[in-house]
């Protein structure tokens, strides 16, 4: 309970970051403009304990972890940004940590270095509609999954695809796939920040999955489980943030590819019930919202459906609990009663 | 109380509801009702056709053995199979036997790994009716990639799960490559073996791919890696908490179909080989893959196979068919199914199809292989 209430805070506080142009990150506010515009956004580096899932038994517990915080709190994950191609990003990163930090986006030169203790405002200019991570990059990828990621949308120039000529959707999502290995967590705890250059990447060995910070069944929050009616196609954006290699199942109706790491397909989609994701991958998919195909006879009320990892290990927390972990509902046939936050 | 003894059915512990004791796992709950997340239940389907097009009967057997790669791995499982035309109806009925019995060593309790395959017809409307008596445990059956309504799609958690009977009712609206396994404490139950292949074939039945395209050979294989470790666990284990071990999954077996290594290097040199796979030169063969492991994994065509074309994925035709050129491999994660189509130009025999398997932890996104096997085609 008060994981979640802390968790949504958060979240809250990063559609405000993004709000600072679109108001909100809902599909069904955002508004496509014409012109380039301005997004400032604040980031601190921080580092403390977020709370990690209890479990089945109700097992309180933490972990230490460095975060991108939109104000001063531990925050998993960091804020979302939000913007359209050719607006220029100014970030203002507050880098509270004992160590440097990193501020790079994938699939650009995006690269920028903050010194420890360090405050330091630097600007870039949106790169093509797409989805991205935004990570500290160093050590073999150690400071990414200890917390340092967040996710980069940019939406195109004068529409609300996620790409011109993309298809048409009715809401969109964000999913952050994670996991967390806590024993890493002790180390920097006990040795200081700069144990993340001795930590050695092949070590992990995660016992915590989380989709977008959460795992099983607090995954079931308007801004992570599918909800739609017929027809209300959501696009959903798969980003890998962890350490893990995950294999997205989704229930209830095949997803369609739609762009794999900004490659965005312009014909025909390919369909899967099963969508890859390597770490740092970023893949966007349609779930179409179509009545059940195989249903027989034909299915009629709400349908509620999981959508889990099937790398099964990642159902499950602390080595147990099964399926409390990355999974979260898909409903097909009711209007969600919140609209979904990136 | 010993784990191992579990599921390696000495009698005293299917002397009856005492040994339900035993089964309860690490949670101190007697019988299958304390365990945690698990909603039993048997009911009737809703809205029953009376006349399926066509039926399979499948009952749970859960001491089970395979031999892989030398070794003897703990299995649980489904018997049975089609109804009606005939055969394998009557070892799921075996299982009925043996949990009638309870204490007896009936041949339900045991059964094949994988489980028999369920095969339909694009259009067909399928009763699925499992039986889950077998130990006093519930399973489901999921059918992966086929999308019924959420009553009818196996999932304990958005419906319920079976202890007794209940008859799955669903119709197979595209022709594809899927499977079904249990859908209880997955994590656990998929490892242990309980799945089989699920084949929809076009209308017109077998003989051509999802796409129509026509085959003259067609192999089914479903690649799977096991961790021994995990092998030996009463079926609830961590459903009420606690500490299981599933976050740490290690596999030390790897296996095509049920057979490993060992097993496939003699199976492809027998007078009708089960997994390896036989053709004539010039065949048309359709490979149904099914990634049915944990980890992820890579699949290498020798070069004597020529160019091998992907026309199917996860039971969905491909828009546009995908070449891979002679030599190539494709890379593909957990619960992916592939339709490869290749023609077998060159003879030879024993040419290999390499699968390495991948460690599934990656913080920098590069793979470490932890293991491989290697699947033969004879091309006469």
């Amino acid at each position: 309970m008060d994981r979640r209430k802390f968790l949504k805070t958060g979240l809250a506080s990063a559609a405000g970051v993004a709000g600072l142009v679109a108001g909100t990150t809902s599909l069904l506010t955002w508004s496509p403009r014409t012109h380039a515009a301005t997004v400032n956004v604040n980031i601190s580096a921080v580092a403390g304990d977020i709370p990690l899932h209890a479990g089945v038994d109700n097992v309180a517990r933490s972990t230490y972890m460095l975060c991108f915080s939109s104000n001063s709190a531990p925050q998993f994950h960091g804020p979302t940004i939000l913007c359209q191609e050719g607006d220029t990003v100014n970030v203002t990163l507050n880098n509270t940590l004992a160590i440097d930090t990193v501020f790079a986006v994938t699939g650009t030169g995006i690269n920028e270095s903050i010194g420890a203790g360090n405050n330091s405002t630097f600007s870039f200019t949106a790169p093509a509609p797409g989805t991205y991570i935004y990570h500290d990059n160093q050590n073999s990828g150690v400071n990414r999954v200890m917390g340092l990621n967040g996710a980069l949308v940019v939406m195109p120039n004068s529409s609300n695809r996620s790409f011109n000529g993309g298809p048409t959707f009715t809401r969109q999502f964000k999913w952050a796939l994670h996991c967390l290995d806590p024993a890493w967590g002790e180390t920097l705890s006990a040795d200081g920040h700069n144990a993340v250059n001795s930590i050695n990447p092949d070590s992990f060995n995660p016992s915590f999955f989380t989709l977008n910070g959460f795992s099983y069944p607090e995954t079931h929050n308007p801004d992570t489980d599918l909800e739609g009616n017929i027809g209300e196609a959501a696009l959903i954006r798969l980003i890998n943030t962890g350490g893990m290699i995950h294999s997205p199942h989704f229930h209830g109706n095949h997803v369609e590819i739609t762009s794999v790491n900004r490659n965005n397909v312009t014909g025909e989609r390919k369909e899967k019930d099963i969508v890859s994701m390597m770490p740092l991958d970023a893949r966007d998919v349609i779930y179409p919202f179509k009545t059940p195909p195989d249903a027989w006879p034909a299915a009629s009320g709400a349908q509620r459906y999981p959508m889990h990892c099937h790398s099964e290990m990642s159902q499950t927390t602390a080595g147990g609990s099964y399926p409390h972990g990355l999974h979260a509902g898909i409903i097909i046939g009711q209007s969600p009663a919140t609209e979904p936050e990136l | 109380m010993g784990r191992k003894n579990r599921n390696r059915g000495g009698g005293g512990e299917m002397g009856g509801m005492g040994g339900m004791g035993g089964m309860g796992g690490g949670c101190g709950n007697v019988g299958i009702l304390g365990n945690c997340g698990v909603n039993i239940q048997a009911p009737a389907t809703p809205n029953l056709d009376p006349n399926p097009d066509i039926e399979y009967a499948l009952a749970t057997f859960m001491q089970g053995s395979a031999t892989i790669d030398g070794n003897a791995v703990n299995i649980w499982g489904f018997n049975g199979g089609l109804v009606g035309a005939g055969a394998g109806g009557m070892g799921g009925m075996g299982g009925m036997g043996g949990m009638g019995g309870m204490g007896g060593m009936g041949g339900g309790m045991a059964g094949s790994f994988p489980s028999p395959a369920i095969r339909v017809r694009e259009g067909q409307v399928v009763h699925t009716r499992l039986t889950a008596m077998m130990m006093m445990v519930p399973h489901t059956i999921h059918h992966h990639g086929i999308e019924p309504d959420a009553f009818n799609d196996g999932v304990g958690h958005y419906s319920f799960d079976v202890f007794g009977t209940y008859t799955y009712q669903w119709r197979a609206s595209q022709a594809g490559t899927y499977f079904y396994h249990c859908h209880v404490n997955t994590v656990l139950h998929a490892e242990m073996g309980m799945y089989g292949a699920l084949i929809v074939d076009p209308a017109s039945g077998p003989g051509s791919a999802s796409d129509g395209t026509s085959y003259d050979v067609e192999a089914i294989w479903a690649v799977d890696d096991i961790d021994q470790a995990w092998h030996c666990k009463p079926w609830n284990a961590g459903l009420c908490g606690g500490d299981a071990g599933f976050h740490n999954f290690n596999p030390d077996l790897f296996c095509i179909t049920g057979l490993g290594q060992a097993e496939l290097d003699a199976d492809v040199g027998a007078a009708t080989p089960a997994v390896a796979i036989t053709a004539n030169q010039g065949d048309r063969v359709l490979l149904r893959y099914i990634m049915a492991g944990y980890v992820p994994q890579r699949v290498t065509f020798h070069r004597d196979l020529g160019d091998v074309t992907i026309v199917a994925e996860d039971g969905r035709n491909l828009p546009s068919r995908r070449t891979i050129s002679a030599g190539g491999s494709v890379f593909m994660t957990a619960a992916e199914r592939y339709e490869f189509i290749f023609t077998t130009d060159n003879a030879g025999t024993e040419i290999p199809i390499d699968i390495e398997f991948y460690n599934y932890r990656s913080v920098s996104g590069s793979l470490r292989s932890i293991g491989s096997i290697r699947g033969y085609v004879n091309v006469n």
